[in-house]
């Protein structure tokens, strides 16, 4: 017999307190530093296990906006099932949707995922209470001196608070904006994890309801070309939240763009693959602009400083309506479980996997120059990027598994570092015929039985190679990008 | 509490679908969309009186449901101890 109903929040507190409990060496509980207007203390889980230290993290949080009733529940069930599977050395089997264990193995020992199930239980308390309200969405301030309680917590983040763009000043309404940004506890929990685990780069906020997958910016509409316009820059005060206008469209490198889009459609499609139900991926402004949320301010923090890292953040509208009967909540719980495996997924780095814990490591932060600034510069990187990108769990995998393909990455990834690492050099270093052949047997060597799509990935990678044949990584870059445009082009 | 329903709230441009926030009522930023009537539409949750207001300046409203029927939060509600044991039954 399935889960007969609802969690309350007590619920959602104890199924926390059941994973630290059941599974005490992959969950460790995480107490935010802020209760809850009404006194709830309100916490978070972490999962991981291995051994390894230095790796990603993602974020999932729910239960922010009240009476969208399922994604707390919905998050409790995977982070249940994800231990589950994990211990039992088992797979996910979501519908039509199934993740082998060593997938299970591969995230839970890969990343860090942290899981704040809850964000605003005085809400989920106030709408499951007799006396209460089904439909309240806020939180549960009191707002002393204004006629109306709650702020809506998803327009309370530091993203252009004060333009009230989709937002309002008055308490009465649903999306009050609260007296300050991060007035409110809830929204000031959400910053601390992000302050406090530096290396989470992904991040879901699961709402209801409309299937969508969205992305940002919510503001107004993207561009790509201009980065001086953007959301800091006050000569554009008064002009943004137009959908469709040209008079101001909000900053996001083309990258950036392309990476929300792709990771979006794979969430959609790992979704879909359940039960059929096709959501829909867009940038969030859709008709209706917005500020202050929570997707947007995750994803604005490395713009504002540049110490911090980027976070893909994106907002889930799970469902067809607030509060489905319960057998519905369970099929859009496992069809949701199913995208949010793919987000785990698609924020793995197989680079980092295989330099971990070697004298590469070091080199991380350079490897990040040189793709952000050499490789997505040229469309033959940007290729080459996205094909790890797309195939970075496989990788991942096979070199957790196999020792020798990981010591032979490492060596040549070692000599390949330093014909990149010398790019700046008045007489930068050349890729010797040697290194190439060497590269292109160990990619012959690591395509067999593999994946279609790793085979593939592969094989474009292979043709590639002789651009780079006695060559700099700038000239094989150019030389391979100018073919791609030649064939593009006929 | 007055009665609410669900309803879809037809604007007869971008502008004026936007403009529904001027009014302070409840209705759901992530729904708004372009029918197949090339309406602008969105969903919310309003009283009798908000339905009454917005038709007065021009907007159509559907209403779809009363807000009791949908209102399950209370009413699915299972304990942790039977939730588990379904969760660890599955």
């Amino acid at each position: 017999m399935p889960p007969p109903g609802y969690l309350t929040a007590a619920g959602i507190e104890s199924c926390l307190q059941y994973l630290a409990n059941t599974y005490p060496t992959i969950c460790q509980l995480i107490v935010m530093p802020e209760a809850s207007h009404e006194g709830s203390s309100i916490r978070a889980i972490r999962i991981r296990g291995g051994a390894s230290g230095n790796r990603r993290g993602v974020l999932f949080i729910g239960g922010v906006h009240a009476r969208e009733i399922v994604n707390p529940d919905l998050l409790v069930s995977f982070a249940l099932n994800l231990c589950k599977a994990y211990t039992s050395g088992t797979g996910l089997t979501f519908g039509g949707r199934s993740y082998g264990s060593s997938i299970v193995r591969l995230l839970v020992h890969t990343l860090d995922i942290f899981i704040l199930p809850l964000v605003n239980p005085d809400g989920r308390v106030y709408v499951q209470s007799p006396t209460g309200d089904a439909f309240w969405r806020k939180n549960r301030n009191p707002n002393v001196g204004l006629p109306c309680r709650g702020a809506d917590i998803n327009r309370n983040y530091n993203l252009l608070w004060s333009s009230g763009i989709g937002t309002s000043a008055s308490s009465c309404s649903e999306v009050f904006k609260g007296n300050n940004a991060f007035s409110e506890p809830e929204t000031r929990n959400v910053r601390h994890l992000l302050d406090t685990y530096p290396n989470i780069m992904g991040m879901i906020d699961v709402h209801s309801y409309m299937q969508l997958v969205l992305y940002p910016w919510g503001d107004d509409d993207n561009q790509t070309t201009n980065p001086s316009m953007n959301f800091m820059n006050p000569a554009y005060n008064g002009m943004r939240g137009t959908a469709g206008d040209s008079i101001y469209r909000e900053y996001m490198p083309q990258t950036d763009w392309d990476w929300f889009a792709t990771t979006g459609n794979r969430v959609r499609d790992a979704i879909a693959a359940v039960r059929g139900r096709v959501y829909t991926v867009e940038q969030s402004i859709l008709l209706y602009p917005t500020s202050g949320d929570s997707k947007d301010y995750a994803y604005s923090r490395h713009f504002v400083d540049a110490t911090k890292r980027k976070v893909f953040a994106y907002v889930l509208e799970t469902g067809t309506e607030f509060q489905p009967p319960y057998s519905e909540a369970l099929n859009i719980i496992s069809e949701v479980s199913s995208g949010l495996v793919e987000f785990c997924l698609a924020c793995l780095c197989a680079f980092e996997e295989v330099v971990r814990s070697t004298a590469l490591e070091a080199e991380l932060e350079e490897a990040r120059d040189f793709r952000e600034h050499d490789m997505l510069a040229t469309p033959a990187g940007r290729r080459y990027v996205r094909l790890l990108t797309d195939n970075s769990a496989e990788v991942t995998e096979v070199i957790q598994r196999d020792d020798e393909a990981r010591k032979r990455a490492v060596e040549l990834l070692q000599r390949v570092n330093e014909v990149v690492a010398s790019r700046k050099d008045r007489r930068p270093k050349v890729f010797e015929a040697s290194l190439i052949e060497e590269v292109e047997r160990y990619l012959n060597e690591f395509s067999d039985k593999r994946s279609p799509s790793l085979k593939k990935a592969i094989q474009e990678v292979r043709r590639d190679l002789k651009h780079f044949r006695g060559k700099t990584v700038s000239e094989g870059l150019e030389s391979a990008s100018k073919e791609h445009e030649n064939q593009a082009r006929y | 509490m007055a009665h609410r329903f669900f309803v879809t709230v037809l604007a007869p441009s971008k502008h004026a679908l936007v403009s529904l926030n001027e009014y302070e009522v409840d209705v759901f930023q992530p729904t708004a969309r372009v029918t197949e009537q090339d309406d602008f539409a969105i969903d919310g949750l309003l009283t009798l009186e908000e339905i009454g207001r917005l038709v007065e300046e021009g907007y159509r409203v559907v209403v779809n449901e009363e807000a009791s029927k949908k209102a399950r939060a209370r009413t699915e509600v299972a304990e942790f101890r039977q939730w588990i044991r379904g969760m660890e039954e599955e």
